[in-house]
């Protein structure tokens, strides 16, 4: 198959995991006690007032009555107005999956940058001095919890030094730019003792292959050996295991969004849940779900880039 | 209102509370009246105000609309003050209302009829005119909204503009606080008709009499205002802009404030404010406010029908001891259920102090001598309420009356309270208006107040009589005494536990002047400016 029309194949798949997720997600949240009215008006408004309100969004309808309305707004790419702002939950967050889609990328880049060179040294160099330091060091960062790195980060990097913003998201793609390096840096300090493992093993597995040799043999500079041919075939691995966990961050973000006041959709998940803000909910449930899926193709698209013998589809 | 969200988002009330300030508040109960000295505005008088610059002021909680009726959160009430002006407005002390858009008036000799004459030249930011007919249709629009504050306009029968400048109110009844309901935002006045526009098309731009005028509201990041160029204070605001972004972990709001990307860092937790009082450039500053803490009891509870398992406790609960816990002493305690900054506050309420002696003797002559299981609401989210809860569990352990934390989320909080479906709960009030009015009837008026109490089914049939003979009295010595009167029979009754008076916490760039928060928790940009 293609990669065209595998990546096609897996976006058909998304339907189904779309329904499936919006039915759970729907029921949950209708299921968990609480009351959206109610948090709207405080806790001054008679209960006929919130009952009303509760009329006026539909909540009043039977829970059938109301996803069916929320299947049908959904085809019509209609979620609804978030209960909270009272605006369309669409461009709602629409407008925030610029900031977790920046954060995500760079985390996954900013991953890379960290984790290619210092594999490469420690499997260059196995069982020395910078071999063992390159895999114990980067293990403190899985230790480290995202709120306190993140802190120390803004600390030293932002008020510190004055090189990044101490938070925000800026008004330009510049300002991105240099607004998501430290967030950026944060998550991948999670990611990065895992890619590093992966890559490292891999590379030693690769470095002895006959290839290598053969590409030692013909008199190949040492530089090309290791770029073209042994990361080339020993990053496969890496790819998958970042391609897992980026997916699963996407769920994630909220912690790292908070610390760096980012406008993702991470945080709008959290403050719309204890809200109760069901379209809003039920909107960035179905984001997360794309994104997952996305970040999972992407992945399987890179791998059967970096290895024409890779079947997709298979 | 209720600060729920608003103390959630500053798990904050923690350190210990200057000696000034607490000699302050003891100070402002002794003169019962005067006005906080504690709480000038900061920077210096004698400097010229200087124009320009946007000033950037940070907040925990995001901005969450734009219409004046509809907004209860906190947060988006006193942005929404920049925009929009009102009748009346609140006085620096928090006590009585100052002319605002209203410029004089006149009550009937029935005090039935209220005649405002306008303030003249006044215009709404697009430079059209202010009339009289735009200030009906707002108050028309705010007491008929469904929800929100309309309840503080239940006693207005009718608004009418006879001219461009005058404005007729008329009440069901005597009605005394109907110029500090006045100053309530949800009373601020917009064009009439929206300006023509739809009422959605209008409040995605709104426009109002205010200071500034909306620059873009970016939910999530940021609500931008800029100089209103007609506002009716001349040479004001000296500010060009001002961008309240949405920052809400604690810490970050610190370090940038430290880093001079913010100028106001709202509610930084009183746990920094030391370190951040001797951070060159940056100034903390402790505001009277007029927010009380309490356990809310409930009488739905058989246990709780009886006053004196409800005096028990309250003699039981150490305010002093749960301040330096859980407030860090920034709280004083409280004695009377309303705050020294209010009006009509007695600093002679005889309240229940401490006394386990006398907690074990009330429990005693009860129906519940051996004590009993009960539960404490918290907020499952919130540290410093789930610390309140754990030191109540201690302090009643004494009375053999345990209590387990029952936990919900803040969507579920407001929920829990209004069904009842609790024993004791964790609340603070802040009153929004200088009248003890709005949280008297409210905390003391199962039915008129429209809340069953605060939710806590409190009825004492005689306290309710003087609430509402309080409402309609003209006389300041007459209403002074039914408040006191008020204030003494709810401490005998308990239908709660006083805990704390919290101020209003806020840490800023020395280049900020001007800057004062009014003990009912709004503030005026337009008298704020920035040095170079």
């Amino acid at each position: 198959m293609d990669r065209l029309s595998y990546a096609g194949v897996r976006l058909l798949q998304l339907i189904p995991i779309l329904l499936g997720i919006s039915i759970l997600v729907f029921l949950l949240i209708h299921l968990i006690p609480g009351d959206p009215a109610r948090v709207l008006l405080g806790p001054r408004a008679p209960e006929a007032v919130v009952r009303a309100q509760d009329a006026k969004w539909g909540l009043d309808q039977p829970l059938l009555v109301q996803f069916a309305r929320f299947l049908g707004g959904l085809l019509r790419g209609d979620l609804g107005n978030s209960l909270t702002y009272g605006i369309p939950a669409v461009p709602l967050i629409g407008s925030r999956i610029e900031a977790t889609v920046w954060l995500l990328v760079s985390a996954a880049v900013l991953t890379l940058v960290i984790s290619i060179p210092l594999a490469t040294l420690a499997a260059t160099h196995p069982n020395r001095l910078p071999d063992h330091i390159i895999r114990i060091v980067p293990l403190v960062g899985l230790g480290m919890p995202a709120f306190w790195l993140g802190i120390m980060l803004l600390l030293v990097f932002a008020l510190g030094t004055g090189w990044f913003p101490v938070g925000g998201f800026g008004d330009t793609p510049l300002d991105h730019l240099r607004s998501i390096i430290l967030p950026g840096l944060t998550v991948a300090f999670g990611i990065v003792p895992i890619t590093i493992r992966s890559l490292r093993a891999a590379i030693l597995e690769v470095v002895d292959a006959d290839y290598v040799v053969t590409a030692r043999a013909k008199g190949l500079p040492e530089s090309r050996v290791l770029t073209a041919h042994v990361l080339r075939n020993a990053i496969i691995p890496t790819v998958t295991v970042l391609g897992l966990n980026v997916g699963w961050l996407v769920g994630n973000t909220l912690v790292v969004e908070k610390v760096f006041a980012l406008p993702g959709v991470g945080g709008l998940m959290i403050d719309s849940i204890l809200s109760r803000d069901f379209p809003v909910v039920q909107g960035i449930t179905l984001v997360f779900a794309v994104l997952v899926v996305l970040v999972s193709l992407t992945t399987d698209v890179v791998r059967s880039l970096l290895d024409p013998r890779m079947r997709l589809g298979r | 209102m209720n600060i729920q969200h608003h103390l959630k988002g500053r798990p904050a009330h923690r350190k210990s509370r200057s000696a000034v300030a607490i000699a302050v508040l003891v100070l402002t109960s002794a003169c019962g009246g005067a006005a906080s000295q504690s709480t000038s505005a900061s920077g210096s008088g004698a400097e010229q105000p200087q124009r320009g610059g946007d000033l950037r002021f940070a907040q925990p909680v995001d901005v969450k609309q734009l219409d004046p009726v509809a907004a209860v959160e906190t947060q988006t009430i006193w942005v929404l003050d920049m925009m929009y002006e009102t009748l009346t407005a609140t006085s620096r002390d928090g006590r009585k209302t100052d002319p605002w858009l209203a410029q004089s008036w006149d009550t009937s000799a029935d005090q039935l009829t209220w005649t405002f004459h306008l303030r003249t030249g006044v215009k709404f930011s697009d430079g059209s005119p202010m009339t009289a007919a735009d200030v009906k249709f707002s108050l028309d629009r705010s007491r008929n909204f469904q929800g929100g504050f309309s309840f503080i306009d239940s006693a207005i029968a009718s608004v009418d503009a006879p001219d461009t400048n005058t404005v007729v109110i008329k009440t069901k009844y005597p009605w005394k606080p109907l110029l500090a309901d006045l100053a309530l935002w949800a009373n601020a006045v917009y064009p009439k008709d929206f300006g023509g526009k739809s009422e959605a098309a209008f409040f995605k731009s709104p426009i109002g009499t205010g200071p500034f005028k909306l620059d873009h509201w970016t939910p999530g990041v940021e609500t931008k205002m800029v100089r209103n160029p007609y506002y009716w204070q001349p040479g004001k605001p000296y500010l060009d802009s001002v961008t309240w972004p949405f920052v809400p972990d604690d810490n970050t709001r610190n370090l940038q404030l430290k880093g001079g990307q913010i100028d106001i860092d709202q509610f930084a937790p009183f746990a920094t404010l030391a370190s951040l009082k001797s951070t060159p450039g940056i100034k903390v500053q402790i505001f009277d406010s007029n927010v009380v803490s309490y356990v809310l009891i409930n009488e739905r509870v058989k246990q709780y029908q009886d006053v004196h398992v409800r005096r028990a406790i309250a003699y039981a609960i150490d305010a002093e001891t749960m301040a330096k816990a859980s407030l860090y002493g920034y709280g004083s305690v409280a004695c009377s259920f309303v705050a020294p900054t209010m009006a009509y506050y007695d600093p002679n309420t005889p309240c229940l102090k401490h006394d386990l002696d006398k907690a074990k003797a009330e429990l005693a002559q009860s129906a519940y001598p051996n004590g009993f299981n009960t539960r404490i609401l918290v907020g499952g989210t919130d540290v410093y309420q789930e610390s309140v809860g754990e030191i109540v569990q201690q302090q009643l352990k004494p009375l053999n009356i345990n209590v387990t934390l029952q936990k919900v989320d803040p969507g579920q909080l407001y929920a829990t309270l209004s069904k009842y479906d609790y024993d004791l709960s964790y609340e603070a009030w802040a009153s929004d208006i200088p009248d003890p009015d709005e949280q008297i009837s409210f905390m003391c008026d199962p039915v008129g107040g429209g809340a069953g109490s605060y939710s806590t089914d409190y009825k004492n049939p005689q306290v309710v009589e003087w609430v509402h003979e309080a409402e309609k009295a003209f006389d300041e010595s007459k209403r002074a005494e039914l408040y006191s009167k008020i204030q003494a029979q709810v401490a005998q009754d308990a239908p709660w536990v006083v805990l704390h008076f919290i101020p209003w916490q806020y840490a800023f760039s020395d280049k900020v002047h001007g800057f004062f928060v009014y003990p009912t928790a709004n503030y005026h940009l337009q008298d704020v400016w920035l040095s170079k």
